[in-house]
């Protein structure tokens, strides 16, 4: 081929270039304009924040039943237990409680245009005025009130439903929730490393209507 | 060690690998300059220098370069276009990444927290650090593309051709060796792009053009011929004037013809001929009809000085009649910007205006005149009159003394009632719009465009007592 040939043909080549570029421009220009426009990734801290591992989260939300159509998530932080439910399927009805008010900021911003709805407050002083058919949980850990919210949350629970919980390991955990709890397992050393924290932690699934482990 | 000469781009090239810091400066001061990313490892345009420099690289020989710059040229696009390629899929892939994963960081640990954000938030400045720099390699790959393209065009080589042409006359009539190497040089790249544009199809430039003619489709009303190279190097052509956004008349205009091919020019033929007489025949009998332009004239030093106490009166600096030789005149009207020079005078002994919104009554002759003198700043004083001593005078038309603005005046004031027609934008269809330039001339009303009329504060006073029961409408 001609060099007057081969440059028309890299004439065309990089105008398609270009013409495919032009197509990512908007999301550079979104990118370039993150600190503007307040989309620029952020910190949040929070006391007893330990997010649930993405892949824990995921198998967290697969262990809900085909049929559920309504969810709450009383701890639910950042909503990484959300999103793995969102990516799963589209629930009738989605309830969060978070008490600390960045987290639940975050929380209005992923959330907003979904069917959620969001509260923010102690989930401990939530009244069970309502019911639902899951709970996928990641209690705070600290001073055994992991074991409070899960007593607690089993109060909204239809009497039918489902909660799927992680909490941390211990001889107190095994005595006050492994009798309830229908799944037990012991989750691998080193689980919450990732999210800061070493703290070796159970899963459990506790479904009232069956009774727990005997 | 090989070195050669191309005369598509005339550059020298040395092919001889690293050489020593030392003989490096010493190339780089000559004007040499390092490619260590193409073929070659110096090149520069020739010179006479740096034509010995490549003659000792190359123990005598300076080769031909197997590379056209069209060739260079590909190999330069394909490595910026393996750059551009480069850089976009790495901002997509940190762009996926950046959109990949939550923006909010939350951790117990504020200042983990505070990582993980910005670790995320680097993500982005390398997404779009690496997009900017893609874009860029877009547009070098494209340059480069384009350059090659366009050093190849006839029209461009044509005007390379007038250059070292240029260059050859100026160095044809030097003794010196550098000179004459020079010359020899010029000549050598002549014949080469005149062989080359010969391929392509030739230059317009070498044809006998012809009044009468066509080119690019005109016909040529005149040819204008170089004096240095006696061939034709522009041709006049029928055009419409443009101005600025407006379109104006159809008029005479030159072409240059140093960009144009053999093929943009067609002989005359009887046709074009009889074609061209006709229209020369139509502009001069056109001329016939145009009015007849005002003479300049040399007055008598007594209707000169009556002219000046005529333009003095009122005025802080009264000027004198300047009495000059035709010598001293020339001298001093010579060039663009001179002071001295001639002036159109209307009736009533005034000058007419050059603004561009001026109102000015006929003109009835042109005087010499001079910049008033008023001291330091001549500002404000009126024109100086100028008589030539050595030449005849003659008598100014009566027209002169007599201000056709008091005849206007009774005019306006006979039809008052136009003219405010005229103000309140309801003249008419068939409306004379001499009574407004007649009104204008006498300051009764103005126009600062076609959609503001107003009357002036003198047509206030003395238009609108004639106005029946002196109502404005």
């Amino acid at each position: 081929m001609s060099a007057f040939n081969r440059l028309h043909e890299l004439r065309m080549d990089n105008d398609q270039h270009r013409y495919n570029m032009d197509e990512h421009r908007e999301r550079f220009a979104a990118i370039a304009g993150r600190h503007e426009d307040g989309t620029a990734p952020r910190a949040v801290s929070a006391y007893q924040l330990f997010q649930t591992p993405a892949a824990l989260a995921e198998r967290m939300a697969s262990m809900i039943p085909a049929s559920v159509e309504t969810v709450m998530d009383p701890s639910a932080g950042l909503g990484r237990i959300w999103s793995a439910l969102e990516r799963r399927r589209s629930y009738n009805h989605k309830t969060l409680v978070e008490i600390n008010a960045d987290c639940a900021s975050e929380l209005y911003r992923i959330t907003e245009g979904t069917n959620t709805r969001l509260m923010q407050r102690d989930f401990l002083t939530l009244e069970p005025d309502f019911k639902v058919e899951a709970i996928v949980m990641n209690p705070p850990f600290h001073m055994r009130s992991d074991i409070k919210h899960i007593k607690h949350a089993l109060k909204f629970l239809t009497d039918d439903g489902v909660l799927v919980a992680v909490c941390m390991a211990g001889s107190h955990r095994e005595r006050e929730l492994k009798p309830l709890a229908h799944y037990w397992e012991d989750l691998p050393s080193g689980t919450f490393k990732s999210e800061g924290t070493n703290t070796d932690t159970c899963l459990m699934v506790i479904r009232p209507k069956k009774g727990g482990q005997s | 060690m090989e070195t050669t000469y191309c005369p598509q781009d005339n550059k020298l090239r040395l092919y001889v690998g690293r050489v020593e810091h030392e003989e490096y400066l010493a190339l780089r001061s000559e004007g040499w300059t390092s490619t260590p990313k193409q073929d070659c490892d110096f090149v520069a345009t020739w010179t006479p220098e740096r034509e010995d420099t490549a003659i000792k690289y190359g123990d005598g020989i300076v080769g031909d370069e197997d590379q056209t710059p069209q060739d260079r040229a590909v190999d330069r696009a394909e490595r910026f276009a393996m750059y551009r390629d480069k850089r976009t899929e790495e901002a997509l892939e940190h762009a996926d990444k950046y959109e990949g994963t939550s923006k909010a960081h939350g951790f117990q640990d504020p200042k983990k927290a505070e990582r993980a954000a910005k670790k995320h938030d680097r993500l982005g400045d390398k997404a779009t650090s690496q997009w900017a720099k893609a874009d860029y390699w877009v547009s070098r790959t494209a340059g480069v593309i384009k350059h090659a393209l366009y050093t190849d065009l006839p029209a461009v080589r044509m005007t390379r051709i007038k250059k070292i042409e240029t260059t050859a006359r100026r160095t044809a009539g030097r003794t010196d060796e550098r000179g004459r190497r020079w010359n020899e040089h010029c000549k050598m790249r002549l014949v080469y792009e005149r062989l080359m544009i010969d391929a392509q199809g030739g230059m317009a430039e070498d044809l006998d053009i012809e009044v009468g003619g066509m080119f690019a489709g005109q016909l040529i009303h005149g040819v204008t011929k170089s004096p240095a190279t006696k061939r034709a190097s522009s041709v006049k052509l029928m055009a419409r004037t443009q101005y600025g956004a407006n379109k104006g008349k159809m008029e005479l205009h030159s072409f240059k013809i140093e960009r144009y091919g053999k093929s943009s020019y067609t002989p005359p033929t009887d046709e074009t001929l009889a074609q061209l007489a006709e229209i020369k025949k139509a502009t001069k009998e056109a001329r016939k009809l145009l009015p007849k332009k005002p003479s300049l004239i040399n007055p008598t030093l007594a209707e000169a000085e009556r002219l000046q106490s005529m333009l003095n009166e009122g005025n802080k600096h009264p000027q004198t009649v300047l009495q000059v030789t035709q010598e001293q005149y020339a001298a001093r009207s010579k060039g663009t910007y001179s002071y001295w020079g001639t002036k159109e005078l209307c009736g009533g002994g005034k000058f007419a205006s050059t603004s561009w919104n001026a109102q000015n009554t006929p003109t009835i002759c042109k005087l010499r005149t001079a910049p008033g003198d008023s001291g330091s700043m001549s500002h404000g004083a009126p024109t100086r009159l100028i008589v030539l001593t050595d030449k005849p005078s003659k008598a100014m038309p009566a027209d002169v003394w007599v201000d056709p603005a008091v005849l206007y005046l009774e005019d306006c004031k006979a039809d008052v009632k136009l003219i405010e027609l005229w103000v309140n934008h309801d003249e008419p269809a068939n409306f004379d719009y001499s009574l407004i330039n007649k009104a204008k001339v006498c300051r009764l009303v103005y126009s600062a465009s076609s959609t503001q009329r107003q009357w002036t504060e003198q047509g206030v006073s003395v238009l609108f007592p004639l106005l029946k029961n002196n109502e404005r409408v």
